[in-house]
């Protein structure tokens, strides 16, 4: 309408000079929710970058690892292990009346010596057994947890507790233990043979499985992390070289023209007449996974992108007065383009590239999840998610929630940038 | 019946920008009588296009009139609000834009467009809309306008389009026709079919005309009175002669000495210096101040609008002495 | 004007050339031909036969020749997985995938088209802004993973439809499709809604930007200016416009669906030509993925091809322009 021509002839004089650095920044603080987005997009790629140290945990180190710390919930604690033992023990004769026993240690890989548990036997009233069991006070067995016997006699009952209904073995809670006794069927043997499993301890607390553990249990906080960096690496690998060969593809068509141009364009407008994740994944069905497959399809889909951008701004510099100065004076066609054309194709061309990047973790992530994409041995964010899928219908949902949660968060922040970024940079557009 | 058709007293129309607010129209006092023709003249952002959307209440959502009235035949229009005005346009007041070929919707037939403007405020039968169309085209001298109905707008040459706006126009035969530039877009040829048309039709309907442009030469043999405007406001108005041949404001004879004319040929163009202030936040003071030479200390203070004889207003401390 | 149509087609023609040149360069030149046609479990002997079968002795020129001249009479080799004609496979599960494009596509449109025209004629309203918030993160949210989210909650926490699968199928009018019946319209929603979401934002995006650009020309202004009441300046003179617009978009993300589908079928176990292609892949089914590469490339060659005609029909300045050219 009449106004913006209104406001550009006495607007334009009245602005402060400042430098372009400075006014730019000035203007993208104008947007709260750009600079919201910038802040969170920073934050997300220091962790990138920082990952191994800041993670809580090294999720692929599977000595780090406890897979009976699977599928735990958001929120669970990681403690330490309770201590175990087994004691063999042999009474030579039930029926003498000072009872001789004889206590050894079952198996070598107990965290806790023999002594952590002291044993008493004594006859009980009705021709049974009197069994004392007493952690040694402040040892790695203190307090019990959990008392199993094993190997009765078959027909022997325990006083307390719960018999396995398959297995012959006997389950006692620490206050059980008191006034313990087994009565031993009429037909035993007067040797008797058993075996007392004892956990205990007090557990340390390690570390908070914020998010949750996955299948094999690992932090899904830790995996995430690891997840961001190897997404966002593989996102910008590709952004930037494609960015390298769509521009000089670009600027050589706008520059030299004729068949170049032509044959250069007509590829570019064939390519973008097919969706990018049809492209990446025919490119992909044929070469097979792998870090350098993903990363090939990526700049393939992406190169023509840049190169129409580049070849427009390019054009469109190529007819203004400095190009044909700068030719009159006998300077290269090289230097032209680097040292003239390009750079005023760069704010255009920075706009695509960071929504670009957005575009490349999802594809990627896209990619992943299909099957198609990184390998297991680089669990980016969509491997993370693919792995959760089998367990999102059986109640287990933050295994893939989360990872999307950090995979939605980067992409809206970058996306939010890039907005800002081609409102600001955008000459038609800015006021 | 009162001769005055239309007053604007202390119209402000004031948009809404990220920059601040453009105050496109700055207090102006207009009136027109039935029948007359006003040149409203001035240069690109002086507030005359803004001025006419104010009248018809076709302001983008930016803009707002904050203060002042519009008095149409009695009623004004500022606090009749929207439904009062849709009565209105396209009745009593029609509008005609600059550019032709954009002023009619290109993906609709030109019978669509001139039905639809007929049946919002007749109840007649299609049938009945359409032969009113077709009639209305054969006034303005289109050819074959049966068949003409049918074509969509690209099919017509930019004067002939702007014949179809000035035939939609004038469909319910309004009192009040606001032409923005409708002459500039076309061939110079053209331009003088056009105006000669829209004389004719003043002559034989009586409908009041104001001509907006920037362009004093065209309205010269049109208009009956002129009033100049600049930078939101109206520096001088009065009889065209009057004010072609005697301006008092020094812009408006700035404006005047800047006409190439066979008289001042081979002898150097004048030109005003400098550009026109910022609307959104204007100097104190005369607004024309700092390009004008014959500024003192007291176009500090702003100049009222007053009257040098009965049929002439001017806002200046120094007018010219004609 | 059939000029131009003719010089489209021809073009289309030299297109599907060379993307059948690219991916027989693809699968006969980079990989081994005898890797990708012959199951991984073949033995050496089977291996030779395949070679002489194949006439990879032949040189390479003869060697397109001959792929190309079976490639015309439909032949594309035989499943490992299912033992048919991998043509057959794919070109069996394209209803089911249409089904799925169509339901999405009309669902976009439903409420793409009305929230774009709201959030364009009145831009400043908290309702307006609340929708755009909400679509940049439409833009942004994976799609896999938006799926993912909804069987989640519909599916899992809510139990309202079911994960996956294509419903109970009937024949009407000679169609078979699930959409004849309920069960078919339960399953369906789910995956159609994931589809869609994406193509809504985007055409709530495309309506906006257009709608407040057509509001401030010149021809709705006048259109006010005739004293036309506002639903007929909104509905007939900026909705046509849009529309006009629309069509050509409408029609190109036709084939982003179709290229989505895969996402949204492997998520939803849809039995489309989607899933069959991931299949493929994991088994390394290769005739089907060879098959699936060519029906894809001429199903988008043709979507294009009539999109340009569609919208040089409809509007009539390109028609023109197009007039003047030839």
């Amino acid at each position: 309408m009449a106004v913006d021509a209104q406001v550009r002839p006495g607007g334009a004089s009245a602005l402060p000079v400042r430098s372009p650095v400075r006014e730019f920044a000035g203007r993208y603080a104008a947007n709260p929710i750009a600079v919201v987005a910038l802040a969170v997009l920073a934050s997300i790629a220091v962790i990138a970058v920082t990952a191994s140290w800041i993670a809580p945990q090294n999720p692929y180190d599977l000595s780090a690892i406890d897979i009976r710390d699977g599928r735990l919930p958001p929120g669970s604690a990681k403690l330490t292990r309770e201590a175990a033992i087994g004691l063999g023990i042999v009474v030579p004769d039930v029926r003498r009346a000072e009872l001789q026993f004889e206590v050894r240690a079952r198996n070598r890989s107990d965290d806790a010596p023999a002594q952590a548990l002291e044993v008493r036997v004594a006859p009980a009233a009705d021709g049974g057994l009197a069994l004392h069991l007493t952690p040694a006070a402040n040892g790695p067995l203190d307090p019990l947890k959990s008392v199993q016997l094993r190997g009765l006699p078959r027909g022997s009952t325990v006083s307390a507790g719960r018999k396995d209904r398959f297995r012959n073995v006997w389950r006692l809670d620490p206050e059980e233990l008191p006034g313990l006794s087994i009565a031993l069927p009429a037909a035993a043997s007067d040797r008797l043979q058993f075996d007392v499993l004892a956990t205990g301890g007090a557990q340390r607390h390690l570390m908070t499985y914020w998010l949750g553990t996955d299948d094999q249990g690992r932090d899904m906080l830790s995996a995430i992390f690891y997840g961001l960096r190897i997404s966002l690496s593989v996102a910008i690998a590709s952004v930037v070289i494609a960015l390298g060969i769509g521009t000089l593809a670009g600027l050589c068509a706008a520059y030299f023209g004729g068949r170049v141009d032509a044959v250069l364009m007509r590829i570019v407008d064939v390519q973008l007449s097919f969706p990018t994740i049809l492209v990446a994944l025919i490119l992909l069905a044929i070469l097979g996974k792998g870090v350098f497959n993903v990363m090939l399809a990526l700049v393939i889909v992406q190169w023509a992108l840049y190169a129409r951008t580049a070849r427009g701004v390019a054009l469109a510099e190529r007819q203004k007065e400095y190009v044909e100065a700068a030719s009159c004076l006998g300077l290269g066609a090289g230097r032209i383009i680097l040292a003239h054309i390009l750079p005023n194709c760069t704010p255009s061309l920075i706009v695509i590239a960071t929504l670009e990047v957005a575009h490349a973790i999802s594809l990627e992530a896209t990619l992943s999840f299909l099957g198609l994409g990184l390998p297991v041995t680089q669990p980016s964010l969509g491997l993370l998610i693919a792995n959760g899928f089998d367990y999102l219908l059986s109640g287990y949902p933050w295994i893939s929630v989360f990872p999307g949660v950090a995979l939605l968060i980067t992409v809206v922040a970058i996306n939010l940038v890039g907005d800002e970024l081609r409102d600001l940079l955008n000459p038609r557009l800015q006021r | 019946m009162s001769d005055e058709l239309l007053r604007i007293e202390g119209l402000h129309t004031h948009f809404a920008t990220a920059a601040g607010v453009v105050r496109a129209v700055d207090g102006i006092d207009l009136s027109l009588r039935r029948g007359e023709i006003l040149g409203l003249v001035g240069e690109s952002g002086s507030g005359k296009t803004v001025t006419g959307f104010s009248i018809l209440g076709l302001l983008d959502e930016s803009g707002r009139i904050e203060a002042g009235r519009i008095v149409f035949d009695g009623q004004d229009l500022v606090a009749g609000g929207e439904a009062l005005m849709r009565r209105l346009r396209g009745t009593r007041i029609a509008m005609i834009f600059q550019d032709p070929m954009m002023t009619l919707n290109p993906v609709l037939r030109i019978d669509t467009q001139m039905i639809e403007a007929i049946q919002a405020h007749a109840r007649v039968s299609r049938r009945v809309a359409r032969e009113r169309a077709r009639d209305a085209l054969g006034v303005v001298g289109i050819p074959a306008p049966d068949e003409r109905l049918r074509a969509y707008p690209h099919q017509f040459s930019g004067g002939m389009r702007q014949r179809v706006v000035i035939a939609i126009a004038l469909l319910h035969a309004p009192d009040l026709i606001i032409a923005d530039e409708p002459t500039t877009a076309l061939d110079v040829t053209i331009q003088a079919q056009i105006l000669h048309e829209m004389q004719r039709l003043r002559r034989e309907r009586g409908m009041a005309l104001i001509w907006i442009t920037h362009d004093l030469s065209v309205v010269a043999g049109l208009a009956d009175r002129i009033a100049v405007m600049y930078a939101g406001k109206i520096v001088e108005q009065g009889d065209v002669d009057q004010v072609l041949d005697a301006p008092r404001h020094p812009y408006t004879y700035g404006l005047i000495g800047s006409i190439p004319s066979q008289a001042s040929s081979g002898r150097q163009l004048a030109q005003i210096p400098g550009m026109m202030p910022s609307l959104i936040d204007p100097p104190a003071g005369c607004r024309y101040r700092e390009r004008c030479e014959r500024a003192t200390e007291q176009c500090l203070v702003e100049p009222l609008a007053r009257a040098l004889d009965a049929r002439k207003v001017v806002a200046c401390h120094h007018p010219r002495t004609p | 004007m059939t000029l131009y149509i003719v010089r489209r087609l021809l073009q289309s023609v030299l297109v599907i050339v060379v993307m059948t040149a690219l991916v027989f360069v693809g699968v006969y030149v980079i990989g081994n031909p005898v890797d990708v046609l012959v199951s991984t479990e073949a033995d050496q002997e089977d291996f030779e036969r395949m070679v002489r079968m194949l006439g990879l002795d032949q040189p390479l020129w003869k060697q397109f020749l001959v792929y190309l001249s079976q490639l015309l009479q439909g032949d594309l080799g035989r499943s490992f997985a299912f033992s048919e004609p991998a043509l057959k496979l794919v070109l069996q599960r394209i209803p089911a995938t249409l089904e799925l494009v169509a339901v999405a596509m009309t669902m976009a449109l439903a409420t793409g088209i009305p929230l774009g025209m709201y959030t364009g004629l009145n831009p400043h309203t908290p309702i307006a802004r609340l929708i755009m918030g909400t679509s940049i993160v439409g833009v942004s949210i994976p799609n896999f993973w938006q799926g993912l989210m909804l069987i989640f909650v519909l599916s899992v926490s809510f139990a309202i439809l079911p994960s996956g699968g294509r419903g109970e199928l009937d024949t009407v009018l000679g169609i078979t499709s699930s959409l004849w019946t309920l069960d078919g319209w339960q399953h369906v929603f789910l995956p159609a809604l994931n589809l869609a979401l994406f193509q809504c934002t985007l055409i709530i995006r495309l309506v906006r930007a257009n709608v407040r650009e057509i509001a401030l020309l010149d021809y709705v202004r006048f259109a006010r200016a005739k004293g036309l009441a506002r639903r007929r300046v909104v509905f007939v003179h900026i909705l046509k416009n849009t529309l006009v617009v629309l069509i050509t978009v409408v029609g190109l993300q036709l084939g982003g669906l179709i290229a989505y589908s895969v996402v949204t079928e492997t998520v939803f176990a849809w039995p489309g030509m989607g899933k069959l292609i991931i299949d493929s892949v994991y088994i390394l089914d290769r005739p089907v993925i060879v098959a699936y590469l060519i029906v894809i490339v001429v199903m988008f060659i043709t979507i294009n091809l009539v999109v340009d005609i569609l919208y040089s029909v409809i509007d009539p300045r390109i028609r023109v322009a197009q007039r003047g050219e030839h």
